[in-house]
Order: C-alpha cells, then structure tokens, then sequence
C-alpha cells in the first residue's frame, strides 16, 4: 500500500512538473518573439513603388485600364489588396468603384498586372486609384496604402456615351 | 533541383554541427558533473533547453521561421520531466 501510494504521489510530481514546465515553455515560447514583432520590430516587408503606373492616361468608356504595380516584398506573404476608383470632384472626391483580392505574394521584387474594365456608362473625369495592402507576417497585421497616378475617361470617338 | 541541394548540404552540415556540439557540451559537462549521479538526465534538459532557447532565437531574427507552440510546448515537457527526474536523483544520493 505503502509502495502504491510512494507511487502515485510520485506520478503526480512529475506529471505537474511536465505539465508546469511545458505551459511555461509554450508561453514563453509564444510571447517573446510576438512580443518582439510587436514592440520593436521596425522590419519592412512589403514596399510599393509610389505613384503606381496606370498603362493609358487617356481611356474611353468600355475599354480596359491595366494598372502597373511594382512591388517587393522581403518574404512570402499572403494578402488582401483593397482597391478603390475614384472620381476627382470640385466639391470632393467620389469614390466610383471597389475591388477586393486575396492574394499570395511571392518573396522579391515583381510587377503586377491589374487589369479594370471601365463601366459604359462612366461619368467622364479625371480618375485615380488608391487603395491599401494587408498583410499579417507573424500574427500581426501591417498595411501598405497606395495611390495611382491619374488618368482620363474622355468621351468616344464614336459617340455612344450617355453622358 | 538546386534548392534541394542547398537543402540537403544544409541539413548534412546542421546535423554534423549538432554532432560535435553535443559530443563537446557532454564532455564538458561529464568532467563538471563528475559527483552527479545520472548526468545523462541533466545533459538531456540542457540540451533541450538550449534547442527550446535558439528556436525562440530563430523565431525573432528569422521572420520565415515560426516555431509551432506545441513544439515549445514539447520541448517544456520533456524539460520538465527530466528536471523532476534530476531533482529526485539529487534526494536519493
């Protein structure tokens, strides 16, 4: 009875050190570089060349734009670019058209190709995209905002716009 | 293919290095720890605890490494076990 019980009280020493000693392992092991990417990593990883080129200054309505973004990025990383169409106004700028893509970004430096098809009945003006990039290296959320350079939608040549 | 041969050449030469390095640390240790009875238990959690100590390191200056906290979670098991195991060696001398 003796032994049994010299037993169990040592099974149950060295479960509560196992146990003890692997929660604070797990813990230690989990905060202390999250802590670091949080407080004091000042890494960057993901850059954007700024304006991003857009292929026709000059557009009609109908045609396609393609907007020319070159990027790099330190690692691979997976992301959400947010992309918004605006319409530059006297009274302020208006906001036309928003796109969402997830997106796998691969590590080094690449030119993106994002192709946008102008509606038909767009109002003419001078437009610009901005929009910004999510990424979340290490659990912790960073964003790279973004702007277009400008471009027209002039009337067509043949005349079939509303407006 | 020339990634898997850099791949490979790195795990020969990781594998070599923790081969040496643990063939060191236990003579170092053997020769300090002469009186102590089951010495393998204290080379053991040492060299866990070292393994647990350079992932964390690796987690921090490698932003493409991330350790599992499971894994650390392992790790502490097995360092806790043989720290108790240590401990009771220690009573029993």
């Amino acid at each position: 009875m003796k032994k049994l019980n010299n037993f169990y009280h040592d099974l149950k020493n060295a479960f509560s050190h196992i146990v003890m000693f692997g929660l604070a392992f797990a813990i230690i092991g989990y905060l202390v570089p999250h802590t670091y990417y949080e407080f004091f990593d000042r890494s960057t990883y993901f850059t954007l060349e700024l304006p991003i080129k857009i292929a026709k200054k000059v557009i009609t309505p109908c045609e396609s734009n393609t907007i020319l973004m070159t990027r790099f990025a330190s690692q691979d990383i997976s992301a959400v670019i947010s992309i918004q169409m605006v319409l530059e106004k006297y009274e302020g700028d208006e906001m036309i058209k928003s796109e969402t893509y997830k997106t796998p970004i691969s590590k080094g430096q690449k030119t993106v190709v994002i192709s946008w098809k102008m509606d038909c009945d767009i109002e003419l003006g001078t437009y610009y995209y901005h929009g910004v990039v999510s990424y979340m290296p290490h659990s912790q959320e960073f964003f790279t905002p973004f702007y277009t350079e400008k471009f027209e939608v002039v009337a067509s040549p043949s005349g079939n716009l509303n407006n | 293919m020339e990634n898997v041969t850099t791949q490979i050449i790195q795990a020969v030469i990781s594998y070599l290095l923790g081969l040496v390095t643990g063939y060191v640390l236990r003579d170092v240790l053997f020769k300090h720890y002469d009186n102590v009875k089951n010495k393998e238990h204290i080379f053991v959690l040492l060299m866990v605890t070292i393994v647990w100590a350079s992932s964390v390191v690796a987690d921090i200056l490698s932003a493409e490494y991330d350790t599992n906290p499971l894994i650390h979670g392992l790790m502490g098991s097995i360092v806790g076990f043989y720290y108790y195991r240590s401990k009771q060696d220690e009573k029993t001398k």
